[in-house]
């Protein structure tokens, strides 16, 4: 399975390449992987970048770029993405490592190192204006056994950079933001500290951690230029005060309630890559009686902004998971629907049955039966749910329970439509209607007693006039009118004969030049195939509909149901 | 990235540390035209201190080298890295630059040149 790392999206300039690198860094941290491997990756993704902020784009034509990291088993797979001018074919001419250096086109280095440190390069280029270059890189990674320490003591001082190993470790928003402010506590010797997060909606911070050394975890509120968070929120400066007690941005009425003495503050932005800030970290009582140093400033800001790209990161993570959750759903959701409808043709003497069922999303508002009941007859249902989706598909459950419990009563058609259509009416408040053609066909005679609900009158090819004629009854869909009135019909298939029952997905499929396929294609098409089995008929008007479709597009579910008497 | 130079004897040893990447190449870069501007070309990189390089560096080490060359100078590479040095030889500079173990075998190699004593 691919599991997204991260995704990052800032504005191709030179200052950003730094913010891609350590970005890809903290995720090579997060992944344990050799240091070997770090810096060859890392290598490779300032190359890609540096092409991007110096080629795709010039000072007068700025743009993003976008790099995202996935792991899919034990290969990490880096996508560059940017919207800028494409590379042309002759800059990737290959390097030539033995040239001379003095004749050498250096320009190619880049790319020789990209192709070199990583085991997989595609590489797609945008062909017009609105389409992205996109540069996918993969490398296998080996992961650092248990116990073996990344070593490279210049990096273990680096305070920042521990910022991103702690963070690296969880993308879990709450304990992200935990261990961040323990983090910034520890290393700027701090008392306590709380860690703030804007809420856009309401104009307000809300602390959404407050350092373990704090006896109070309630959440705390302050508005966006009030209060010294507050002020810096609005501002973007970062504010050092030596004695809050004199400040007149200080609100001691916090101090009030929890007996807690202010006397040094130092508060700074949380930028994300894009340079809004998204939150504010405040830093309470300096130990050792001095206040905060201008050092501790920068240190702050700096860990700041790392922090905010792993506060984001948690959030996209956090998005991505809710989608893979939604997308499992829908599949789990799928697989029951697709059991309810019987999944192989039904078997009868001296007839040639099949049928299709293309969801256009995951779950479909269409659907098909047929079952034998005890007197030999065949019961077959098709119908059409309005409404795409979890909530159609959930409408057609019912429906369908519905409609096969009242054929096995062996109602008649006309009963099989008010029942079902007085349950719907019942038992459903969210006004969703379906269009139903229900028949009971007797294999020996050929003989179908019908009725519909508002569906597409199905197709009754006759072999003897080679005519086609409508299986149509009056009727309105179920779940709409309580006193709806519907009625029944008998026709009979005679041997040759071909009944074609179908959705409004066929026959309203719509080209490029807005053209339904229309029910006059569909008739035609049928009469071309008339020779061939059921199976191959319903494949036929499958591709000439996706044919006819072709730039267009397909909106609806599509099924179908052929019945062929030999 | 921290860049410092010693001259002695004509011979200038620029010690390179830390990162050199895009963003900081510039500065690397400004250093090395101001040697060859005013006609020192005979430069030694003492690379021992250097994390990490990209080509943005390294294409500034092949244009000081063709510049030297030419006026009869070299730029000698010395006490490269395990690191440094695999991605000098994925780029080829493996074969280009002289590279020596100790900046002074590399100083020592410059003298030997300067009286005859290839």
């Amino acid at each position: 399975m691919m599991t997204l790392l991260g995704e990052l999206r800032l504005p191709a300039k030179l200052e950003n390449i730094r913010t891609v690198v350590s970005f890809v860094g903290s995720i090579s941290q997060h992944l344990k992987l050799t240091e070997k491997v770090q810096f060859e990756i890392e290598l490779a993704v300032e190359e890609a970048v540096s092409n991007i902020v110096q080629h795709a784009y010039t000072p007068d034509e700025p743009g993003d770029m976008l790099i995202a990291a996935a792991l899919h088993d034990d290969t990490l797979h880096l996508t560059l993405i940017d919207w800028g001018k494409p590379m042309q074919p002759g800059e990737i001419t290959p390097f030539d490592i033995n040239a001379p250096v003095e004749t050498r086109i250096t320009g190619g280095m880049g790319l020789h190192f990209i192709n070199t440190l990583m085991d997989h390069v595609t590489r797609h280029i945008s062909s017009t204006p609105d389409e992205p270059n996109i540069l996918k890189m993969e490398k296998s990674i080996v992961r650092l056994q248990p116990g073996e320490k990344t070593a490279n003591p210049v990096r273990d001082l680096n305070a920042m950079l521990k910022v991103s190993r702690v963070v690296g470790t969880t993308t879990d928003l709450d304990r992200l933001l935990a261990l961040i402010l323990d983090e910034l506590v520890t290393t700027l010797n701090a008392q306590r500290g709380t860690l703030y997060l804007i809420d856009e909606e309401r104009g307000e911070l809300v602390s959404h951690k407050i350092s373990s050394q704090s006896h109070e975890p309630r959440t705390m509120r302050a508005r966006v230029g009030d209060g010294i968070a507050g002020t810096v929120a609005s501002t973007g400066q970062v504010l050092n005060i030596q004695d809050a007690a004199f400040d007149p941005r200080y609100d001691s009425s916090v101090d009030a309630k929890t007996g807690y003495l202010t006397q040094t503050v130092l508060a700074a932005p949380m930028r994300n890559p894009q340079g809004e800030i998204i939150g504010v970290v405040q830093m309470l009582n300096k130990q050792g009686d001095s206040p905060f140093t201008v050092r501790d400033e920068q240190l702050l800001t700096a860990m700041s902004a790392q922090a905010a790209i792993s506060i984001e990161n948690a959030r996209l993570y956090a998005q991505e998971i809710q989608q893979q959750l939604v997308n499992q759903e829908l599949e789990t959701a799928r697989g029951i629907q697709q059991s309810f409808m019987p999944q192989e043709s039904p078997h009868l003497a001296g007839w040639d049955i099949s049928m299709l069922w293309t969801p256009m999303h995951d779950v479909a508002g269409d659907f098909y039966d047929f079952f034998h009941l005890p007197d030999g007859r065949l019961a077959l249902l098709i119908a059409d749910v309005s409404g795409k989706g979890i909530p159609a598909a959930m409408f057609m459950a019912l429906s369908q329970t519905v409609l096969r419990f009242a054929m096995s009563l062996n109602n008649s058609p006309i009963e099989v439509m008010e029942r079902t259509n007085r349950f719907i009416l019942d038992h459903q408040r969210s006004r969703m209607f379906a269009t139903v053609f229900a028949g009971y066909l007797d294999p020996a005679s050929g003989r179908m007693a019908y009725a519909s609900a508002g569906h597409n009158p199905p197709m009754h090819y006759h072999a003897a006039t080679e005519e086609i004629t409508e299986l149509y009854t009056p009727g309105v869909a179920l779940g709409v009118f309580r006193d709806a009135k519907f009625e029944e019909r008998v026709c009979k298939i005679e041997p040759g004969d071909i009944v074609l029952l179908y959705t409004d997905g066929i026959t309203e499929a719509i080209n490029n030049a807005a053209t339904e396929f229309g029910e006059h294609r569909l008739a035609a098409l049928l009469r071309q195939n008339v020779r061939h089995n059921a199976y191959h008929i319903t494949q036929a008007i499958k591709h000439a509909v996706a044919d006819f479709a072709g730039g267009g597009g397909i909106f609806d579910d599509e099924t179908l149901m052929i019945l062929k008497r030999l | 990235m921290k860049i410092s130079q010693h001259e002695q004897n004509g011979i200038t040893l620029i010690t390179l540390e830390g990162r050199i990447d895009t963003e900081n190449a510039v500065e690397m870069n400004e250093v090395f035209q101001n040697l060859t501007a005013a006609n020192k070309y005979k430069l030694v990189v003492d690379m021992s201190g250097l994390t990490y390089i990209s080509s943005a560096g390294l294409r500034i080490l092949a244009d000081t080298l063709t510049r030297s060359r030419q006026a009869g100078g070299d730029v000698k590479l010395a006490a490269v890295n395990k690191r440094i040095s695999r991605v000098l030889q994925i780029i080829g500079f493996t074969h280009h630059f002289a590279i020596y173990e100790t900046t002074s075998a590399a100083i020592k190699d410059f003298q030997a040149q300067d009286h005859g004593l290839r």
